[in-house]
């Protein structure tokens, strides 16, 4: 897990976002338990209540579930209607993006070039 | 008793033990040994003045300053036995100079007896009630001293404290000796007392001063 | 939120001449790092002797792991072997050596581990090198190795609480880093049930670590929250100098330069704000902090005073 301590995106998001991804994509599955809180916060040498926090808003999107005393476990996931969500934002994001362009006074190719760029960057 | 000299070893460390359980009890002997040839009073005063002195610079290096506001250990004090462990180093401290001194006096009173021969019963009287006076006038000397966290100031004071002691011991020695005027029996009583009172007012101090230091000090 | 708490206290009121702590309510959440901010004689340090039973001398009521009161401090070694406290000023006798230190630690608390001391003592490197300097002596250590012997003398122990008195300071960046990191291992170490409390004037080095927040100020709490709380209570706002006059009205303590304005002021306050053009950001916790602090310091009290006489 990446976290960028200055990127304008609060930590607690970062991590909330990293574990999003996870589960959607199965990499932690239905019934598995998320790291332990204060574990995580000594991993990524950030503060006890930022983990926390993550963890709630997981909780309150109902990724997860708190059992106290044990920590935080997978639900079992509307997979389909999540990624659905998904792909609405990426929708709205190329809208954004195509509407800068057109400001910018960018051509079609121009722009399907730069998107090419991004994604062989994001690669490396 | 490994607790007791555990205890024992936070406060005293291995200069301590070596000179002053060893090295100056033998120079003391030494000195007189030679000095006993030739004169006597002479050299039970310079001797008093030398133990005296000797052991409250010693102190110093110990607890001095440990009943000042100003030093105040936060580890005894944050501690459940702090105040076990610092009343039992004072107490511990107290019964260590006591047994320093009669020992010192009964080798002293050993070897007079092997150079000059018996000297009588009033010259072991006089080396028992000797043994309590340096230990009830040292035991006065270190309740005032250990405030003093300064070692500047404290020859000054050390002397102011110890003369008195140290003219009591000519007087004693004079009149219980020379004059043979002196009931020494009475004198010695008089001195269990004084040096038992002292004993439990250490205690007392040592306890006070602890409770002091957990109450009112301004050091946000 | 909801959390246990490490330390509760009701009305601790303690005075000086010319200083008075009064703490109407304090809560220490249990499983976090608290820090206790304030200016230099806020009262910071007095209330960390009255928590961990150094001071005696105050009024109220404390209760410590949801059980034990102020009494039951005093008579029960359970209590202050559960507490590892660090202070400033004279926490071991100058004259004391190394040797001398572990040994009295051994006595004064049980569950003192004299092998993890020695491994702390390594990894915080005070003794360098090979040996174990027995005979090296307190008054001879630096101000940040004093620290560090107090710190690896509390973490050597089994505690439920530690009571840091200012640990930071002393210490350079290297230093202040691994402090943070054990700070974090030790709130591991039984997930929640490790407590840390920790003073500091200077809130950025250990800003990695707060969780819970507390600003004493003139000996009064001023503020206090759970950081990510606070971070959503106050914002920061930045705009430009033709706003600036109004803008002053709602945010007190404005920095003001040639371009423009900034300030922080409370997330509620922003609709007021409306239609001035400004950008606002999320503070970090040095920013709160100082803000907090410009507001009730006794350096402020006296600007405030100059200026209504």
């Amino acid at each position: 897990m990446k976290i960028m301590q200055s990127s304008g995106v609060p930590i607690y998001q970062q991590i909330a976002d990293n574990f999003k991804g996870d589960i959607l994509e199965g990499r932690l599955k239905q019934g598995e338990y998320l790291p332990s809180i204060r574990g995580l916060a000594k991993d990524l040498k950030i503060s006890v209540i930022t983990t926390l926090k993550a963890y709630e808003m997981l909780e309150q999107e109902g990724l997860v579930t708190a059992v106290q005393g044990k920590g935080y476990y997978v639900n079992a996931q509307d997979t389909q209607m999540l990624m659905e969500q998904h792909r609405r934002k990426v929708e709205e994001a190329f809208l954004n993006a195509i509407y800068s362009a057109k400001l910018a006074g960018m051509t079609r190719e121009e722009l399907v070039e730069t998107l090419e760029t991004l994604l062989r960057l994001e690669e490396m | 008793m490994k607790n007791y000299i555990k205890t024992y070893n936070v406060f005293h460390g291995i200069l301590d033990k070596l000179i002053f359980g060893f090295g100056i009890p033998v120079a003391f002997i030494v000195l007189f040994a030679i000095m006993n040839l030739k004169f006597d009073v002479g050299a039970f005063m310079v001797l008093t003045i030398f133990m005296l002195l000797a052991e409250l610079i010693r102190d110093y290096f110990l607890f001095g300053g440990i009943y000042s506001r100003s030093r105040k250990c936060g580890a005894l004090r944050c501690s459940y036995y702090g105040e076990k462990v610092y009343v039992g180093a004072i107490m511990q401290e107290q019964l260590r100079s006591f047994l320093h001194y009669a020992i010192l006096m009964a080798v002293f009173a050993g070897m007079r007896t092997v150079i000059n021969g018996y000297p009588g019963k009033r010259f072991v009287l006089v080396c028992m009630i000797y043994a309590l006076l340096f230990y009830l006038v040292n035991a006065i000397s270190v309740n005032i001293l250990r405030y003093v966290t300064n070692f500047n100031i404290y020859p000054s004071i050390m002397t102011l404290l110890v003369t008195p002691g140290i003219i009591a011991s000519v007087f004693i020695y004079i009149l219980g000796i020379d004059k043979k005027t002196m009931n020494l029996e009475l004198c010695m009583a008089v001195m269990i007392v004084l040096a038992i009172g002292a004993t439990i007012l250490t205690y007392r101090h040592a306890k006070s001063s602890y409770k002091k230091s957990l109450y009112g000090r301004d050091n946000r | 939120m909801e959390f246990n708490s490490a330390i509760e206290g009701k009305n601790i009121l303690k005075k000086y001449k010319n200083f008075t702590l009064d703490i109407g309510e304090l809560k220490i959440p249990q499983g976090f790092a608290t820090a206790l901010i304030g200016e230099n004689g806020a009262g910071k340090t007095t209330l960390l002797d009255i928590l961990a039973g150094t001071n005696l001398e105050y009024k109220g009521e404390l209760t410590f792991f949801g059980k034990y009161d102020d009494k039951d401090r005093e008579k029960n070694p359970d209590v202050k072997n559960n507490i590892g406290y660090t202070g400033t000023g004279d926490y071991f006798f100058p004259r004391w050596t190394l040797k001398q230190v572990e040994e009295l630690q051994e006595l004064l608390f049980d569950g003192f581990d004299k092998n993890r001391y020695r491994e702390l003592l390594k990894e915080l490197a005070i003794v360098s090198g090979k040996a174990f300097e027995d005979s090296k002596k307190i008054s001879n250590l630096s101000d940040g190795n004093k620290i560090k012997l107090m710190l690896a003398g509390v973490l050597a122990r089994d505690t439920k609480l530690l009571l840091l008195d200012e640990p930071a300071s002393p210490l350079d960046p290297l230093m202040r880093d691994k402090l943070c990191n054990m700070l974090r291992d030790y709130l591991a170490e039984n997930e929640g049930e490790k407590t840390v409390v920790f003073s500091t004037h200077n809130i950025t080095d250990m800003e990695s670590i707060t969780d819970y927040v507390i600003i004493v100020e003139q000996g009064r709490i001023v503020e206090q929250g759970f950081v990510e709380d606070l971070k959503e209570k106050y914002i920061v706002v930045k705009g430009e100098k033709k706003d600036e006059s109004f803008a002053s009205r709602i945010i007190s303590n404005l920095s003001s330069s040639s371009y423009g304005f900034e300030g922080i002021c409370l997330s509620e306050d922003l609709d007021k704000l409306s239609g001035l053009d400004i950008a606002v950001e999320r503070p970090t916790l040095s920013q709160i902090s100082v803000h907090v602090m410009k507001q009730y310091s006794a350096l402020a009290m006296v600007d405030n005073r100059e200026k209504t006489a």
